[in-house]
C-alpha cells in the first residue's frame, strides 16, 4: 500500500473512532456521571443545616431504612402492579391498532401512524390536565353520562387507580404501537396463507403464526411502556388519589417535602435495580434463545 | 377425460378493480395428472392457482373439486394444499413442527401425527434435519420441507407455485425428475404454475399455455410443441420459424401454400384447415436440414451467424428472399460444426410434414 493510502486509512480509522466515541461521551456525561453522583448521595447522611443538605459519609444507613420501613417495599410493589396492569391494558389496545395499521392499504399506513403520534405535538402535562377535566366529578364524561340518562349517579373516576391506568395507557400508547407495527408490517402474508392452506382458521392462524412472530414487538412495546410507568409521577399525582402509593410520588416527597436527599437517592437506586435486573435476565434468555436458533 | 375429471373450472373470471387477471377459463384436470399452467408474467396463471387454493374468489364462474363446488369454500376447508413459491415455512418452528402443523389442525392423535411426520421426512430424506429451523437449511432442503408439509395431509390436489424457481440450475433439473417421480408414487394430482417452458415440458402430463388471462392451448407437451394452434403458442414454446402465407389449394390431405419468404409454393399437411386464405406456418428449427449449396430442393441462403451451445449449434441463415431462419443441428461429430462456416452459401430443406399451418 502506498504512503498516501496509509494516511487515508489512518484518517478513516480516526474518524470512525470519533463517531463511536461521541455517544459514549454523551452517556458518560449525562448518564454515568449523574448516576454516580446519585449513588454517592444515597450513601450519605441527611444534614438539614448544610447546603446542599447532605454529607457524604458512605454509611449505607438509608438502605437499611429502605427495607425497614414498610412504606417503601409497599410503594415498589404497588408501582410494579399498577405499571403491569396499565402495560397489559396498553397492549390490548395497541395490538389491534398496530395490526390494523400494518394491514391497511400501503398509502394509509403513514397517515394512520401519524395520527397515533400526533398527540405528542401537545405537551404531556397539558394532555393529562385535559383528562382531569374529562374525568372529574362534574367533568365531560359525567356530564355526558348524566345528560344522556345512561347513568344517574356515575361516581367519579378521577382519583382512583382506574384513572391512572387510563392515563398511562393513553400517554404511552404510541410506544406500544410503534414496535408492534414494525414487526407486524414485516410479517410475510404468505405465512398466514400457508397456515390457512394447512387448515388453520383465521383465529388459529393468528395464535400459531402472527402472535409468536410478533413476540419481539410485544416485548419491546411492553418494556417501553412498563419501565417509565413504574417510575411515573405526573399521572398518579394528577389523576390518582392521594392514597395511591407509587414510588415516583414517594421519591418526590422525600426530595421536595422532606428534603431528604440521601433517602430520595436510595429510592431511585433501588428502583433502577428493581427494573434493570428483570430486563437483564430477559435479554440474556433471549440471547441464549437466539444462539440456539 | 370428462368422467375422470377431478378439477372442473367453469367460466372463471377474476377482476381486481379494473384489471382483469383471468378472462374466462374453462378447464378440466383429470385425477392423477401432473398439470402445468404455463405462461409469462401477468398471464393469470398464478391468480388461477390461487383461486384453486381459495386465496382468491372468482368474480364469475365456479370451481369444482371432486364434483363439489368449492368456489366459496375458504382455503382451510379445501381438500387441496399448496407449495408456495417462497415456501412460506414458519420460521419459528422446527422442520418437524412445520410438517406437523397441518395434521395438528385436523386434531389427529399425537402418535399418528408423529408417525406421518416421520414418513413425510423420509419421503424427502430429511429425517436427520427434523429439529432444525428453516433458516438453518439450504434452499434445496427448504424446498423439500415445503413439499413434505404440503403432501403430509394427503390432499386431493397439490398446487405448486413455481416450485423450482428458487433453485439453481443443476439442482432444478434433478428436482424436476424427483418431483415427477414423487407425483407418480403418491398418485396425488399436481397442478403446477411455471413460466419455464422446459420445466413444464419435462414434468407435465399436460400443459395449458396461458396469455392475457386466457388459455391459448391445452395438450400434452409433444402436442403443444408439434401442433401449436396459434402463432402465440408456436412462438412461446421453443424456437420457431414463423412465416405468413396463403392457402391456394388442397388435394389428398395436403395443402398448397403460397409462401413468399420461402421462395414460392410449398406443401403442408391440411390439419383440418382447407379454407383458402391467409394463414401462418411454423417450422421448428430442428426439422430443417442444412446443406452446403448445391443442386436440390429447398431455399438458398447465407449463414449469418452460428451460436455454438455445446450439444448443438443454432445456425442463423438469411434466405435469398430476405427471410431469417434458425436451424439447429446436433454437434454429433466433433468436426461437423466446421463443415459449414459463417458467410457460407447454404441451402435449407424440409419435409412437408414439418410444416404446421395455423390461423394468422
Amino acid at each position: 500500500m502506498s504512503a498516501t493510502g496509509m494516511a487515508s486509512t489512518h484518517g478513516i480509522a480516526w474518524g470512525r473512532r470519533l463517531v463511536i466515541a461521541l455517544p459514549y461521551l454523551w452517556l458518560l456525561l449525562f448518564f454515568a456521571a449523574p448516576f454516580l453522583i446519585v449513588a454517592a448521595i444515597s450513601l450519605g447522611e441527611n444534614t438539614p443545616d448544610t447546603v446542599p443538605p447532605v454529607t457524604l459519609t458512605g454509611s449505607g444507613k438509608t438502605y437499611v431504612q429502605l427495607f425497614a420501613d414498610a412504606l417503601y417495599p409497599a410503594a415498589y410493589l404497588n408501582s410494579l402492579r399498577i405499571a403491569a396492569i396499565a402495560t397489559l391494558a396498553t397492549l390490548l389496545i395497541g395490538y389491534p391498532m398496530a395490526y390494523a395499521i400494518a394491514r391497511a392499504p400501503a398509502g394509509w399506513r403513514g397517515p394512520l401512524l401519524m395520527a397515533v403520534i400526533l398527540p405528542f405535538w401537545t405537551s404531556f402535562l397539558i394532555r393529562i390536565y385535559a383528562w382531569m377535566g374529562i374525568l372529574s366529578e362534574n367533568g365531560l364524561l359525567n356530564q355526558f353520562l348524566r345528560g344522556s340518562g345512561l347513568v344517574a349517579d356515575p361516581g367519579t373516576i378521577l382519583g382512583t387507580e382506574w384513572a391512572i391506568y387510563l392515563g398511562i395507557a393513553y400517554a404511552y400508547l404510541p410506544f406500544m404501537v410503534l414496535p408492534l407495527y414494525a414487526v407486524l408490517e414485516k410479517l410475510d402474508v404468505s405465512l398466514l396463507e400457508a397456515a390457512a392452506d394447512l387448515g388453520a382458521r383465521p383465529w388459529r392462524a393468528f395464535l400459531t403464526v402472527t402472535l409468536p412472530l410478533s413476540l419481539p414487538g410485544i416485548v419491546g412495546g411492553c418494556l417501553l411502556v412498563f419501565i417509565p410507568a413504574v417510575g411515573e409521577f405526573v399521572i398518579p399525582d394528577l389523576l390518582g388519589g392521594t392514597e395511591t402509593l407509587m414510588i415516583g410520588k414517594v421519591l418526590w416527597d422525600e426530595f421536595f417535602s422532606n428534603s431528604d436527599w440521601p433517602m430520595a437517592s436510595a429510592v431511585a437506586m433501588a428502583m433502577l435495580v428493581v427494573l434493570v435486573i428483570p430486563i437483564v435476565l430477559f435479554q440474556r434468555a433471549r440471547a441464549r434463545e437466539m444462539a440456539r436458533g | 377425460m370428462t368422467a375422470a375429471a377431478l378439477i372442473r373450472i367453469d367460466g372463471v373470471v377474476k377482476r381486481f378493480n379494473d384489471v382483469t387477471a383471468v378472462a374466462g377459463v374453462d378447464l378440466e384436470i383429470g385425477r392423477g395428472e401432473l398439470f402445468a399452467l404455463l405462461g409469462g408474467s401477468g398471464c393469470g396463471k398464478t391468480t388461477l392457482l390461487r383461486m384453486l387454493a381459495g386465496f382468491e374468489t372468482p368474480t364469475e364462474g365456479r370451481i369444482l373439486i371432486d364434483d363439489v363446488d368449492v368456489t366459496h369454500v375458504p382455503p382451510y376447508a379445501r381438500p387441496v394444499n399448496m407449495m408456495f413459491q417462497s415456501y412460506a415455512l414458519f420460521p419459528h418452528m422446527t422442520v418437524a413442527r412445520n410438517i406437523a402443523y397441518g395434521l395438528e389442525r385436523e386434531r389427529l392423535p399425537k402418535a399418528e401425527i408423529a408417525e406421518r411426520v416421520m414418513q413425510a421426512l423420509d419421503l424427502v430424506e430429511l429425517r436427520a434435519h427434523a429439529q432444525r429451523r428453516p433458516h438453518q437449511l439450504s434452499g434445496g432442503q427448504r424446498q423439500r420441507v415445503a413439499l413434505a408439509r404440503a403432501v403430509v395431509k394427503r390432499p386431493k390436489v397439490l398446487l405448486l407455485d413455481e416450485p423450482l424457481a428458487a433453485l439453481d440450475r443443476k439442482l432444478r433439473e434433478r428436482t424436476q425428475l424427483e418431483l415427477a417421480e414423487l407425483q407418480q408414487r403418491l398418485g396425488i394430482t399436481f397442478v403446477m404454475v411455471t413460466h419455464d417452458q422446459d420445466e413444464a415440458m419435462a414434468m407435465a402430463s399436460r400443459i395449458a399455455v396461458m396469455d392475457q388471462g386466457r388459455i391459448r392451448q391445452v395438450g400434452a407437451p409433444a402436442e403443444i410443441y408439434e401442433q401449436p394452434n396459434s402463432r402465440f403458442v408456436a412462438d412461446f414454446i421453443g424456437l420457431a420459424n414463423i412465416f405468413e402465407g396463403e392457402i391456394v389449394g388442397h388435394a389428398d390431405g395436403m395443402l398448397r401454400i403460397s409462401c413468399d419468404p420461402l421462395g414460392g409454393e410449398i406443401s403442408a399437411p391440411a390439419n383440418g384447415m382447407t379454407q383458402a386464405g391467409p394463414i401462418a406456418i411454423v417450422i421448428r428449427p430442428e426439422k430443417l436440414s442444412l446443406h452446403k449449396e448445391g443442386a436440390g430442393a429447398g431455399c438458398a441462403g447465407k449463414v449469418r451467424n452460428i451460436v455454438y451451445l455445446g450439444d448443438e449449434s443454432i445456425f442463423h441463415v438469411t434466405l435469398e428472399t430476405g427471410a431469417a431462419v434458425q436451424i439447429t443441428r446436433m454437434n454429433a461429430d466433433r468436426r461437423d460444426a466446421g463443415v459449414i462456416a459463417r458467410s457460407d452459401a447454404v441451402r435449407i430443406a424440409w419435409a412437408p410434414e414439418a410444416v404446421v399451418v395455423m390461423p394468422r
